[in-house]
């Protein structure tokens, strides 16, 4: 579906900018030929014909004096176009300079400078413009320089944000450090970053400009009513609509296409300086069966656990059996290639491995959480007996409500930021369980303190950004036990903490595991952390398990090549059991 | 909050004062003589200098300069040179209707926008790209030929909505909200473009951090999470586009007054630029900085409620 809708914006964008452009040309030489191109005088009157629509005579048909409308279209552009250069150029002059200056020196002048921007920001234009030309008397040229001062504070802005941004690179530091000559790091390490923005900036002022003017010419102002221009015409048209509305067709295709040409060459400059973000869907468990198929034979399961037999999924609270997981195409590795897994009830079980192993992508497709483009190709996954990856949206949804519970790696990232604690806990509460609105707040100060919190009113009070990472993560393990959850999934759940809070984080799931007999999924690249509280353990490597086993068995007489490895490159755990960790990757499959 | 509220509120004085000040030079300054302009072109020099002294046009720039400084601090902007209508009678009349399109039109803007927006973002494909043109499209139809399409369809050929005038929303809530249908289109539109453009980006943005994984673990349902937290998380950049959206509203206003037959400022201001009125346009020109100024100053205020990180604590 994305790469699809990739395909399609790829396919609109790329000839669209060139058509903009083209059309951008052709309406520039067609206005600017107009007196060459034009059939008729723009001026010359036929009263016998007026208001007609297209004749062979009159291409676009006639105004209200029998004008020939194509003519007084062709010769009504030029004024406009040429003019909306003016407020650009001044607002380019003034803007650049004062936004290069400001962004360079910052202090005082870039204050000095933003507020004087602010005060621009508070005058709307085209009423400024109104005053400006009721004291000149529609002096054209004036208005569109004091308009060009109006919007100088945003040039202003772009350009004092893309030097403040280029002076704060490193290599402007090794530049000044270097001590080069102000005015050389000026134009050579600054000022070609400014290009970029400025250009679309430019651009997309000017299509504001212009049908700015073209407001103005519509009132009537600015523009001398002896030569026609689109405002104009746009006025004509709409006093006659009544009688011919056949006008205001040929008057709003030429300004909606020049003003739309100008933003789409403007939007295609944007795009292709940002690189364009992909939106991305909230991740959507979906089964391949058909990709299965075809990957079948690519994919050698290793030694799959015989399971159909009823006996290990009595005992089990979560069987994982031929679970294949791809992120790329159909031909590409797999990043989980056949995972059979049982995970008995009331046991920790840990899932090890380097990042890139496949084991996050295993735990978080039990949720139905396979991060895109990522899709479960075949397998199952049986909690309870039941097979997750047949449920549709709702009853994963269920099963996510009541089920399971999610502790993620980075605790800070993982609460929403713009709630407090205390209005989280509680929409889960209400939501998972069914509380009236008081009883889940009694309930969330419990699970507050169930979790070691000890001033709970405090911390339900604050938000994500006020709670250092151990408390953060206490919270995370609260949201986690809103839905009492039967199975506990831990995604490297100290790997993001400092190593005395890490110990106090493990003591907790461990109290929390054996206080109400939950099943624990522990996912880790770290040893120590599984050592302390896995029962049994199974090693990943390439999207395979490796080796399986009880953690003393695994840590202490590792069959497999890879496991021995892995446990080698954790020195300490050899010479005492202390909980070590193997450096500190943060970034887990 | 409040702290935030009262700095932002100390610093909207001096932004006043100053856009006050450059409004009052702004009309003296650029070149031009309103005695000249109301006589016409056949006035004598003594008719010219006659009218002068009577407006006061004869005293020293800065003795003009404090006593209208003064005056505008005591509420009154001034009389008109024609009517000789208090300028801020005249204002409050018509700034009502100016300023309800305006809010209309960007209420408008930010439902449409905001849905389209997210649209995008959540569908892609097909529906992104969609919204891509729509948008683009809507930003570039001029207001004005908009504003006379849109009462050729709907008061002409399909009579379903008045075409023109104004009804005040004390004598008849709904007549007003119906005289107002078509001006609020014809003016908001333009805005549903940026407005859906920053959405999408921002709420794309949003869906992949991690805490919108955390919600859907939990088991809440997709709108909720789109609706309550994405969106609110995604909210500053949309308010802030939209508040620069209700500026150009402002404008669009005065320029699509007349096609609906609105009583606005727009209207009134027109007049007075054709008769050189200078009083009534330095006021108008002040009224609407003022509104502006507030407008801004409101924005901040709603992008920190939304937001606890921007909230001074």
């Amino acid at each position: 579906m994305t790469a699809q809708g990739d395909a399609i914006r790829r396919a609109v964008t790329r000839p669209v900018a060139a058509i903009s452009l083209g059309w951008l040309v052709v309406i520039s030489l067609a206005c600017a030929c107009a007196g060459w191109l034009s059939p008729h005088d723009p001026l010359a009157q036929d009263l016998s014909t007026t208001l007609s629509g297209p004749t062979s005579e009159y291409w676009l048909g006639t105004d209200d004096l029998g004008r020939d409308v194509l003519s007084r279209l062709l010769h009504g552009g030029s004024g406009l176009l040429v003019t909306a250069l003016i407020p650009v150029g001044v607002s380019v002059l003034i803007g650049v300079p004062v936004g290069l200056l400001a962004g360079y020196l910052r202090g005082p002048v870039d204050t000095l400078a933003n507020f004087a921007a602010d005060v621009l920001f508070a005058m709307p234009g085209l009423v400024v413009v109104l005053a400006v030309a009721a004291v000149t008397d529609n002096n054209i040229t004036l208005m569109a320089i004091v308009f060009g001062v109006l919007t100088s504070g945003v040039t202003y802005r772009v350009a004092r944000n893309a030097t403040a941004g280029a002076r704060s690179m490193p290599y402007v530091d090794a530049a000044l450090v270097s001590r080069l000559p102000r005015r050389r790091i000026l134009a050579r390490h600054i000022l070609p970053n400014l290009a970029g923005p400025l250009t679309v900036q430019t651009f997309i002022q000017y299509s504001g400009t212009f049908l700015f003017l073209t407001s103005l010419s519509f009132l009537g102002l600015g523009f001398s009513p002896e030569t026609p221009s689109w405002g104009q015409l746009t006025l004509t048209a709409a006093h006659n609509m009544y009688v011919n509305p056949w006008m205001m067709v040929p008057v709003g295709f030429a300004l909606t296409s020049t003003v739309l040409a100008l933003n789409l060459v403007g939007f295609a400059i944007l795009r292709g300086l940002t690189g364009h973000r992909r939106p991305r869907s909230a991740p959507r468990p979906r089964k391949d069966r058909r990709a299965a198929h075809a990957n079948a034979d690519a994919s050698p399961a290793t030694r799959p656990l015989r399971l159909a037999d009823g006996d290990i999924a009595n005992q089990s609270a979560l069987v994982i059996e031929d679970l294949q997981i791809a992120f790329g195409a159909a031909d590409e590795a797999l990043a989980v290639a056949g995972v059979s897994l049982a995970v008995r009830k009331g046991e920790a079980f840990g899932l090890v491995g380097e990042s890139g192993s496949g084991k996050t992508t295993t735990a978080l497709a039990v949720l139905g959480l396979v991060p895109p483009p990522g899709r479960v190709l075949a397998g199952q996954i049986l909690l309870d007996g039941q097979d997750l990856l047949a449920l549709g949206e709702s009853g994963l949804r269920e099963v996510r409500r009541h089920k399971i519970g999610l502790i993620s790696q980075e605790p800070m990232v993982a609460l929403d930021p713009c709630f407090t604690v205390g209005s989280q806990l509680r929409e889960l509460l209400r939501l998972r369980r069914g509380l009236s609105r008081k009883a889940a707040s009694r309930t969330a100060r419990d699970l507050l303190r169930e979790v070691g919190l000890r001033t709970p009113d405090v911390v339900a009070t604050q938000y994500p950004h006020q709670l250092s990472g151990g408390i953060a993560q206490r919270v995370s393990i609260a949201l986690a036990l809103s839905g009492e959850p039967q199975i506990l999934v831990a995604d490297e759940p100290t790997t993001a903490l400092d190593v005395t809070v890490q110990a106090e984080i493990l003591d907790l799931l461990r109290r929390l595991q054996s206080e109400r007999s939950m099943t624990l999924l522990l996912v880790s690249h770290d040893l120590g952390v599984v050592a302390d509280l896995c029962d049994r353990v199974a090693v990943m490597a390439d999207g395979r398990i490796v080796e399986e086993g009880t953690t003393e068995k695994v840590l202490t007489a590792p069959e497999h090549a890879y496991s021995r490895q892995l446990i080698q490159a954790t020195p300490r755990l050899n010479d005492s059991n202390e909980i070590t960790s193997l450096g500190r990757e943060r970034k887990a499959t | 909050m409040l702290r935030l509220a009262s700095v932002r509120l100390a610093l909207s004085v001096p932004i006043m004062a100053i856009v006050a000040t450059m409004t009052y030079f702004l009309v003296e300054l650029v070149p031009g003589d309103p005695a000249a302009f109301l006589l016409g072109s056949g006035a004598t020099s003594k008719q010219v200098s006659d009218l002068h002294h009577e407006l006061g046009l004869d005293r020293p720039l800065i003795d003009r300069f404090l006593s209208w400084f003064g005056d505008l601090l005591h509420g009154d902007l001034g009389t008109s040179f024609v009517t000789n209508e208090s300028t801020l009678t005249s204002l409050s009349r018509a700034m009502p209707v100016t300023v309800s399109v305006a809010l209309l039109a960007t209420i408008f803007t930010l439902v449409v926008g905001v849905t389209l927006g997210m649209l995008a973002a959540v569908r892609g494909g097909v529906a992104d790209a969609f919204v891509q043109w729509f948008g683009s499209i809507s930003m570039s139809i001029p207001n004005f030929w908009l504003a006379a399409v849109l009462v050729l369809i709907f008061a002409i050929k399909v009579p379903v909505l008045p075409a023109t005038g104004y009804v005040p929303v004390a004598s008849s809530p709904t007549d007003w909200f119906a005289h107002l249908i078509l001006p609020t289109i014809a003016v908001g539109l333009a805005g549903v473009g940026q407005v859906a453009f920053q959405t999408r980006d921002a709420v794309a943005d949003q869906l992949s951090r991690e805490y919108v994984r955390t919600l859907i673990a939990a088991g809440l349902p997709r709108w909720r999470i789109l609706g309550k937290h994405v969106l609110r998380n995604a909210s500053g950049p949309i308010v802030t586009v939209a508040s620069i959206g209700f500026v150009f509203a402002l404008g669009a206003v005065v320029v699509v007054e007349s096609i609906f037959g609105l009583p606005g400022v727009g209207t009134l201001m027109l007049t007075a630029v054709r008769i050189h009125d200078l009083p009534l346009v330095q006021g108008a020109v002040l009224m609407f900085c003022l509104v502006v100024v507030v407008a801004n100053l409101v924005t901040d205020l709603i992008v920190a409620a939304l937001n606890p990180r921007v909230r001074l604590t």
